[in-house]
């Protein structure tokens, strides 16, 4: 059987208990469902003293707050797909579906998919896979196969939520032994493939926070992948959109996922929205944005050049959906 | 004997409670007392010579009880054929492919094994490699192996007639060039063995296999042991599709290890071991010239392949023969010109496989599409003009003695009303038609044959003995069913003794599509031969005459006066009383030339029975993504006599889902310097189950003359088929074809949008 | 190597307790197979891709080859050996309707991954006593069959949802 290296796990009584574990010299990895962590490790990928299992933590759960809402961050992605919510927070239950399959949703939490770790074909294989050339930069080389002779790692961002909750204005409460604090989403992410989370050491994601959606507001989030089930993306988008009282986007965030070493937001394809009605123009506009700003490369399913094209479409296609049901809220309001 | 009490019914399989419940016993669930575990030295590097080797540390490590390497070997290649061994199970001195086996350890737990496989201590030289065939050929290529010269393994050259004359005079000639990356095998189970020398010299092995018989000679000849000594038993299989035929090293290095360390040793591969360190489908690129008179008669075709055959020959030389085969059965072609070359490349070694190349397959296939669209030919028309037919010889003089192909296109083409449809879809909307034959086996000299036994217990109840294996697809339910018919017993009354190679006779495995035909048709002599012997005893005692009796539910009854009637049981304890034991037998080799020879001598009856399978396909393309969406599946079967029809829909399920939408939208292999990128289930794409459309099953019942109760052949013509109306729908959808497979959606996009921008 | 001791772990495994020691990094899978002998779940790859070594969890489908065996204490663990006993008053040998399902309608071939698309259909169903058609399919999703093609083993789960909701209103 493929098997775990030998390791410790702690597992806290508290949350206090947690961060000064993970406070210490030589922290461990945090362990929030392990559907991708644990697959890591089984291919050799090592680090960390232990795991620190968050499961037995009262982190899960989704409470009303302030009108919007606190998501914790140990809510398993399975109960995330039945929460449901009327409002563009729905999208977050038809995202949460798109992940994986069923089995790995169960044990698979907010927390862990947003601090998903970057994939490479390169990087993503076995010990002995990686035994019969030089490592590369993400597994502590000096290499990069997927683009030879590029002095950074291009490692893809592929995870589902991050994309939609950074199109939802999300914010994110990290905790650490000196306190709580709450940070844009979008800081969480660093855009270096090897090293993707912005975490200090001692940090732990918490809660995402969403703020209220305005009245006449909606949002989607497309996903491509090669079959309907198990593949990450190899290129997604999420749009949120504001309508107002004369049926023009008031407001807008495009973010794409799965074309570079993290979520991608691109204002230019927001501004191509913004004081539209989502006309065909308007949409081409942002397309065309987002394939300027996307950065795939070969590194994942399907090749650069289309996961360039079809993100534009994916957009496009997120647009028209989250409009759809601006307008439906918008006329329930 | 007229079918009808149990053939045609579709009862459930009986080893389906096993499976529902976690019951059946597959190799990694085998537990043996004073088991050792163990693991595989493999090499990193695609092409090296190994400088040096040192076990010793590995040794040195407690509880590790046996280490194997080439030195403990006694250097005899193994290959399926004489003129191919070139394999040693433990590498010697080179290796050629990433993944090959230099040593093994026998531990007390497989941690330890594998600790100790990584102490080992091994210095490679690296060697240039190579990692495609047309690459392999050029000249200055890297060599993989002494003996061949150029890298060519296998060379199949086929001419009959006269293709350049009748080429010359053809009103229509088109040359099409077609590649695809390998399919891979990806069944759930990954390889897994256990083996067991003892102290009374005999060795026992459960493994997934296609053929125990095949896997205990090879064992019997890489140990050095007489054939009885091997004991390769029964046990339940997750999946072959081709990927379990020929001989491994894995079962040879648990059987030297146990022999080695007097216990039993048990090796179970990962998922990545089981992807490259058994068997793939071969790469291939393959150029084929087709001639047509103008009325759509095909007239000539010249083919040649190049396939990538990895580093070993494997099944090279049926491989190789098989794709031109099933062409050269399908359609009628009077000159025909087939030139396969399997090349030696520094990749994983590649085996038979559903589709046998879909470069192969949809290439030829396509042909006929073109033809159709410059001759003015609807799809289904061409097809019907050009299907071979039962009564006809193929061009290598087989004969077809029933094939009920032109039943199976206008089935398909009715069901999925193909020619209201053709030419007036809406656009990005298509449909496509493909065929093929497939043979039920084909000549494999002394071990074509099977044979089976049926005893009986005195309380009426029967025990079939069969060398037949069951890899999933129900083998081992075709065998009941054909003995329950043959004896007239309720099939609950009958049991198998299956694939355990110490108590069944020789039979040829399951992979050369041959077991209903071949092993049903032993099961059936012997359950013939036995049920004559119950009607002679059951004759004496009810004083009439063998010819008026006859069998049915257990009871022994004279025709037309079903009150004069004994149960078989009696007749049973009759005869033994005589001391007169049932025990029937038969045996049966199919009908074929035994001379013919897959290179030196391509001609000559290849099979003794021929199936045939139509396939139609809807399909919508999204022209922004390349995505497609396979509306709906038309497939029709001639099997002969389906002998459980729920199963053959089974099997032409299966077809669809791995010949057809894994095949031409999903699957490959992925490279990178010979490393295979994808031996995963996340990153190669075996479809899903929301992945796969809705099909419509036609089984074409027909009578084989030869088949057991009529049955031969069923599924793989699907899954080639179905192949093949993928492509033809999916041009039909965009506009034009694609040249490389998959069809993945980056693909089609580029050829939507080269179209778009008038390029080729 | 450097072994971390030995943790206490206790399972309820198809209704009965188990204590137990382990290594704390083994698997639900290794000590399912290997400890208890409950070779029910396969692995088919060890990575949670394939979903041969499916069981549930309080109920839950959950790949147990990602699930630490000390993270699956205190709740309800059921294995494929397990689930016909969960069906009330059954008759002699008869197992789960869905197990009955798979039976009769052909859903399995080479059965490797029966015990995982089984239990995860079954979980399914307990959940969307009525599902639709692409709902089975979307709860399947994760659960690889290289045999079927899907098709039987989708009238399979839309049988056993029949025969599961006869007499309920």
């Amino acid at each position: 059987m493929l098997r775990l290296p030998p390791t410790e796990v702690f597992y806290p009584q508290d949350l206090g208990q947690a961060l000064e574990r993970l406070a210490g010299a030589n922290p461990p990895r945090v362990l929030a469902g392990g559907t991708d962590l644990l697959v890591a490790l089984k291919q050799g990928h090592g680090g960390g003293a232990g795991l620190l299992a968050l499961s037995r933590l009262p982190l899960g759960g989704v409470t009303a707050r302030d009108g919007g809402w606190a998501l914790g961050a140990g809510t398993p992605l399975a109960d995330l797909v039945r929460w449901a919510p009327p409002g563009p927070a729905g999208e977050i239950s038809r995202a949460a579906a798109l992940v994986a399959a069923p089995p790995l949703q169960t044990r698979g939490t907010l927390g862990g998919n947003l601090c998903l770790d970057t994939r490479c074909h390169f990087y993503n294989q076995s010990a002995f896979w990686r035994s019969g050339r030089p490592p590369c930069r993400k597994a502590g080389g000096e290499v990069c196969h997927a683009v030879p002779g590029s002095p950074r790692c291009y490692a893809c961002h592929q995870a589902d939520l991050p994309p939609l909750l950074l199109a939802l204005g999300a914010e994110v409460e990290v905790a650490s032994r000196s306190g709580t604090r709450t940070r844009p989403l979008g800081e969480l992410y660093t855009g270096d493939g090897r090293a993707p989370l912005g975490l200090a050491p001692g940090e732990l994601v918490t809660r995402v926070l969403l703020p209220p959606s305005p009245p006449g507001s909606g949002a989607a989030y497309e996903k491509l992948r090669p079959r309907q089930g198990l593949d990450f993306p190899a290129a997604a988008a999420a749009v949120s959109v504001e309508r107002d009282g004369r049926g023009r986007c008031a407001a807008a965030r495009v973010v794409l996922g799965a074309v570079g070493s993290a979520p991608l937001r691109v204002p230019e394809a927001e501004a191509a929205l913004v004081g539209t009605d989502l006309d065909g123009a308007a949409l081409e506009g942002a397309a065309a944005a987002a394939r300027r700003a996307a950065r795939p490369v070969k590194n994942v399913d399907l090749t650069p050049a289309y996961r360039r094209q079809v993100v534009g479409v994916l957009v496009a296609r997120a647009a028209r959906r989250a409009w759809a049901a601006a307008a439906r809220a918008g006329g329930e309001g | 004997m007229k079918p009808g009490r149990v053939i045609g019914q579709s009862l459930p399989r009986r080893d389906a409670r096993l499976k529902a419940t976690g019951e059946a016993r597959y190799t990694a669930d085998v537990s043996l007392p004073f088991l050792l575990h163990a693991a595989v030295l493999r090499s990193p590097h695609p092409h090296a010579r190994i400088t040096r080797l040192d076990v010793g540390p590995a040794l040195a490590l407690p509880g590790v009880k046996a280490v194997v390497t080439s030195a403990d070997t006694s250097g005899v290649k193994w290959g399926v054929f004489r003129y191919t061994r070139d394999q040693e199970f433990l590498a010697r001195d080179v290796v050629r492919y990433i993944g090959e086996e230099i040593a093994g350890v026998a531990a007390e737990t497989e941690e330890l094994a594998r600790e100790a496989v990584a102490r080992i201590e091994v210095e490679y030289e690296l060697l240039p490699a190579v990692f495609d065939p047309l690459s392999a050929l050029a000249p200055g290529a890297p060599r993989l192996h002494e003996h061949s010269d150029g890298n060519v393994n296998i060379h199949v050259p086929i001419h009959v007639g006269d293709v350049v004359s009748a080429l010359a005079a053809c009103d229509y000639v088109h040359t099409e060039r077609t590649e695809s990356e390998e399919e891979s095998y990806f069944m759930t189970e990954p390889y897994a063995v256990v083996a067991h020398c003892d102290r009374q010299g005999t060795v026992e092995v459960w493994m997934p296999n296609a053929s125990p018989h095949t896997k205990a000679k090879g064992l019997a000849n890489a140990l050095e042991l007489p054939v009885s000594k091997v004991h390769v038993r029964h046990v339940t299989v997750g999946g072959a599709f081709g990927g379990r035929s020929d001989l491994f090293p894995g079962e040879y290095i648990a059987a030297l290890l146990s022999r080695k360390a007097r216990r039993p040793v048990k090796l179970v591969y990962t998922r990545e071991e089981n992807s490259i360190a058994v068997r793939q489908g071969h790469s291939m690129v393959v150029q084929s010239t087709f001639g047509f008179r103008r009325d759509g008669t095909l007239v000539a075709a010249d083919i040649t392949a190049h396939m990538d055959g990895g580093a070993y020959s494997s099944t090279g030389p049926i491989a190789t023969s098989v794709p031109f085969l099933c062409f050269e059965q399908t359609y009628r072609v009077p000159h025909v010109r087939y030139n396969g070359y399997r090349v030696y490349t520094n990749k994983p070694i590649r085996g038979m496989i559903r589709t046998h190349g879909r470069a192969w397959a949809c290439n030829v296939d396509m042909q006929l599409d073109l033809a159709a669209a410059a001759l003015g030919l609807n799809p289904i028309e061409i097809r019907a003009k050009n299907a071979l037919r039962g009564g006809e010889h193929t061009p290598t003089q087989s004969f077809i003695p029933a094939m009920a192909s032109h039943e199976t296109i206008q089935a398909v083409a009715k069901a999925s009303g193909f020619r209201e449809k053709w030419g007036k879809l809406p656009p990005w909307r298509g449909i496509g038609v493909g065929c093929v034959s497939v043979m039920s086996g084909f000549p494999m000299g002394i071990r074509g044959g099977s044979a089976a036994l049926v005893k009986f217990d005195e309380d009426g109840g029967a025990t079939v003995i069969s060398g037949v294996v069951d890899n999933g697809q129900g083998n081992e339910g075709v065998v009941l069913q054909i003995a329950a018919e043959a004896l007239g017993l309720p099939v609950d009354q009958i049991q198998l003794t299956a694939s355990d190679t110490e108590v069944t006779p020789i039979d040829q495995g399951a992979y050369s599509q041959a077991t209903t035909l071949v092993s049903g048709n032993a099961v059936r002599l012997a359950c013939e031969d036995a049920r004559r012997q119950l009607l002679e005893l059951a004759a004496e005692a009810m004083e009439a005459s063998v010819e008026d009796l006859d069998i049915a539910d257990g009871r022994i009854f004279v025709r037309g006066s079903p009150s004069r009637a004994m149960p078989v049981a009696r007749a049973l304890r009759t005869g033994l009383l005589k001391g007169k034991a049932v025990l029937g037998q038969g045996s049966f080799g199919p009908n074929v030339d035994q001379t013919r020879e897959w290179i030196t001598n391509p001609r000559g009856q290849l099979a003794a029975a021929f199936s045939y399978g139509s396939a139609v396909v809807e399909v919508a393309v999204d022209p922004e993504t390349g995505q497609v969406e396979v509306q709906d599946v038309w497939v029709a079967h001639d099997c002969g006599r389906a002998i459980n029809p729920k199963e053959v829909e089974g099997q032409m399920e299966a077809g669809v889902a791995m010949g057809g939408h894994g095949g031409i939208l999903l699957e490959a292999c992925r490279w990178y310097q010979g490393a295979n990128l994808n031996t995963g289930f996340l990153d190669y794409k075996v479809p899903l189950a929301p992945d796969m459309p809705p099909i419509h099953c036609t089984i074409v019942e027909s009578e084989d003359p030869v088949g057991p109760f009529g049955a031969k052949e069923g599924g793989l013509s699907i899954s080639m088929c179905t192949a093949q109306a993928y492509t033809n729908a999916i041009a039909n959808a965009i506009g034009g074809f694609i040249r490389e497979f998959p069809y993945t959606p980056d693909r089609i996009l580029a050829a939507i949008d080269n179209r778009k921008t008038g390029g080729s | 190597m450097n072994r971390p001791p030995k943790i206490p772990v206790e399972l309820r495994v198809n209704g009965a307790d188990h204590e137990l020691w382990v290594a704390p990094e083994r698997t639900l899978l290794e000590v399912l197979r290997e400890d208890l002998g409950l070779t029910g779940a396969k692995e088919g790859c060890g990575v949670g891709a394939c979903g041969t070594c499916t069981v549930l969890l309080a109920g839950r489908p959950v790949r147990s080859c990602l699930t630490l065996a000390s993270e699956a204490q205190g709740a309800e663990i059921l294995t494929i050996e397990g689930l016909a006993e969960t069906w009330p008053n059954r008759a002699e040998g008869e197992l789960h309707p869905v197990q009955e399902a798979f039976v009769a309608h052909h859903g399995i071939q080479c059965g490797f991954c029966s015990p995982g698309m089984i239990l995860t259909a079954t979980a399914l169903l307990d959940e969307t006593p009525r599902p639709t058609e692409a709902a089975v399919r979307h709860g399947l999703s994760g659960q690889v069959c290289r045999c079927t093609g899907y098709t039987k083993i989708v009238a399979s789960v839309l049988a056993a949802a029949e025969r599961l909701g006869e007499g309920q209103p």
